[in-house]
């Protein structure tokens, strides 16, 4: 059973051979979608998000026409959450709309509400956000939310700083970083943190912290997903830093052809 | 359906620059909650004069003292229906049990779900939804109740276990009031007892028969929500509706007319406001930098069960930390006002007992 299951092993070993302090695999795509106006690709280990970003454009969602009525003065950002069918280890039907993702939904709206810079982006207009999970094996917000920040520079939409998350979680009194769905559930969900920071200030724009643990855990907890969060941070600003880098060198390139 | 236009523009100036200087228009200081009242509905009244008299005449009268009430007597009165008053703002929870078939996954497993209904005439600063669901999540996910304890004949029978909560009137904190009102009235509420017969089938007792029995409660969570109010840094625990209003993103409309007066009236001469568009008080609102709120969950034993942030303006983490040290000590208090109420109602129901028997 896995309750009895050993998830650190005495070498400090996890599972699935990682250190209690190491992340999974990160590989990252900027701009896998061309009709897009922004989008991006992100594998955190078997985690597999496509986010796509469309906007600045004009209202068309009636959400979006709603709360342009309540504020007048502002952008709107939408997020629609949607898992493929086949991302989870059973295939589901019916698998949008329900209380998990419209969560997931709100928790990415309200997170770059505050991170994209609302005051630069003309008024009464709206960005929407398209997440997709095409495998979720843990860390799916984390993912969704990273992919989510590249997908917007790509977009090039202004950002106040790099929005990036990370998760944490408590098994058997020993924090590891960045757990996969099998020890985010062990032994009927072990208590987890979610954070997402703007690395450059450090400050937490979104956090969850779910399931009882001890107060004096609390900390270690929160400070062990910031840490992956700014190590997500370095490598997210390489990936936009050579693609810069590319897109400038091949467009000289045919300047001077 | 706007909340953001309730308030007037010199007011909402007027509360920012008061919560600077670390002063709530209600005149609490920043870290001071609102007292916690909970009542509970359908039960005995008894006015203190025979209170004290019944109390004189007769020591067994402590509430400690359990159990003094003949069961046939206390189910005239119901039990699981709590009100909790935080300021202005107040729910009412009701606990109810049904017998259902368990589902095959956990046939020896009752079921325990809340609901929570927010009139829809009566919109809270942050959306219903998210309400409703950090309600669930703080009472129902955080495992509450035992429900292995539900069952009452494996595959067949089991109790399901309901918490219907509802707000009366919104001032603010409504996540902290509704989870108050859902322990008390799940902390008061009683179970029918059932019991296997010389046949080997069960019966289920009614009241008068076998006194009902408490639920079995594994801890006692409470939720308190903090304010981070636009433009200022520091946060405020337990806002009103008019504080959480301030956490939000300001409509742009400029009344510089306005802005001009509320210089005059903070004493500050007239022509800097008038000539420079950046004076304090028009930074303060013209910055477009949110609040947010920062709701946490804690319970008797010094558990952390939830911290929910969902966006808003950055935080830095060690204030985080420190939110969650003042909650144990808030929740503790407001624990305390639970079990006392507790403690009344069962006095006044065994005086009220009395009372009737002569």
């Amino acid at each position: 059973m896995f309750a009895s299951r050993e998830f650190v092993s005495p070498e400090g070993l996890r599972l699935d051979g990682r250190r209690v302090n190491e992340l999974r695999r990160l590989r990252v795509r900027s701009g896998p979608l061309t009709d897009a106006d922004g989008s991006s690709y992100l594998e955190l280990g078997n985690t597999r998000v496509l986010v796509a970003v469309y906007g600045p454009r004009e209202v068309s969602s009636a959400k979006a026409a709603r709360q342009t009525t309540q504020s007048s003065d502002r952008a709107t950002v939408c997020c629609q959450f949607s898992m493929a069918t086949f991302s989870g280890g059973e295939r589901r039907r019916k698998i949008k709309g329900d209380r998990r993702t419209m969560s997931h939904a709100s928790a990415l709206e309200k997170a770059f509400s505050s991170t994209i810079a609302i005051d630069k982006i003309p008024p009464r207009s709206q960005i929407d956000i398209f997440v997709e999970v095409l495998q979720s094996d843990g860390g799916m917000l984390v993912a969704c939310i990273n992919a989510t920040t590249l997908a917007l520079i790509d977009a090039g939409i202004e950002i106040r700083d790099y929005l990036c998350a990370s998760s944490s979680a408590l098994l058997n009194d020993i924090t590891v970083i960045d757990p996969n769905q099998n020890e985010e559930q062990s032994f009927g969900g072990s208590p987890t943190a979610t954070v997402a920071v703007l690395p450059v200030t450090g400050g937490v724009v979104y956090l969850d912290v779910d399931t009882r643990l001890h107060i004096d855990r609390l900390e270690e907890l929160v400070n062990q997903a910031t840490t992956g969060a700014l190590t997500i941070h370095t490598l997210l600003e390489k990936v936009v830093r050579d693609r810069t880098q590319s897109t400038v060198s091949t467009t000289s390139a045919q300047q001077n052809a | 359906m706007n909340k953001t236009s309730a308030t007037a523009y010199t007011n909402r100036l007027f509360m920012l620059e008061s919560c600077k200087r670390k002063v709530r228009i209600d005149g609490r200081s920043v870290y001071e909650p609102r007292a916690l009242k909970i009542s509970f509905v359908g039960s005995p009244v008894v006015d203190q004069v025979a209170l004290d008299a019944a109390a004189r005449d007769d020591t067994s009268l402590d509430p400690l003292n359990d159990l003094s009430v003949p069961a046939a007597v206390d189910c005239q009165w119901q039990r699981g229906h709590a009100e909790a008053r935080v300021g202005q703002t107040v729910v009412i929870a009701r606990v109810s049990a049904t017998i259902i078939t368990p589902t095959i996954d956990r046939p020896a497993e009752g079921t325990f779900a809340v609901n929570c209904d927010i009139p829809a005439d009566m919109p809270p600063t942050i959306p219903a939804s998210q309400v409703q669901r950090l309600v669930d999540r703080a009472i129902s996910e955080t495992r509450v109740i035992d429900t292995t304890q539900l069952c009452i004949e494996v595959g067949t029978k089991v109790l399901a276990i309901r918490v219907d909560i509802r707000v009366l009137n919104d001032d603010g904190s409504l996540v902290d009031a509704a989870t108050c009102a859902a322990i008390a009235a799940l902390l008061h509420f009683r179970r029918p007892a059932f019991s296997v017969n010389d046949a080997g089938s069960v019966v289920i007792h009614p009241p008068t028969e076998r006194a009902p029995l408490p639920l079995s409660i594994h801890h006692t969570p409470l939720a308190l929500s903090f304010a981070f109010l636009r433009g200022s840094s520091d946060m405020i625990l337990d806002p009103s509706s008019k504080e959480e209003e301030l956490t939000l993103q300001p409509p742009l409309v400029k009344p510089t007319n306005l802005i001009n007066m509320f210089s005059m009236m903070a004493h500050k001469p007239l022509t800097p406001a008038a000539e420079n568009p950046k004076s304090d008080a028009e930074s303060v609102a013209d910055n477009d930098s949110e609040g947010a709120i920062l709701t946490v969950v804690v319970n008797r034993q010094n558990e952390v069960c939830l911290v929910v942030k969902p966006g808003g303006a950055p935080v830095a983490p060690a204030t985080v930390l420190h939110a969650s040290r003042l909650a144990l000590t808030v929740v503790a208090d407001r624990l305390e006002v639970i079990r006392n109420a507790i403690l009344a109602d069962r006095l006044a129901r065994k005086v009220q007992a009395r009372l009737d028997c002569q």
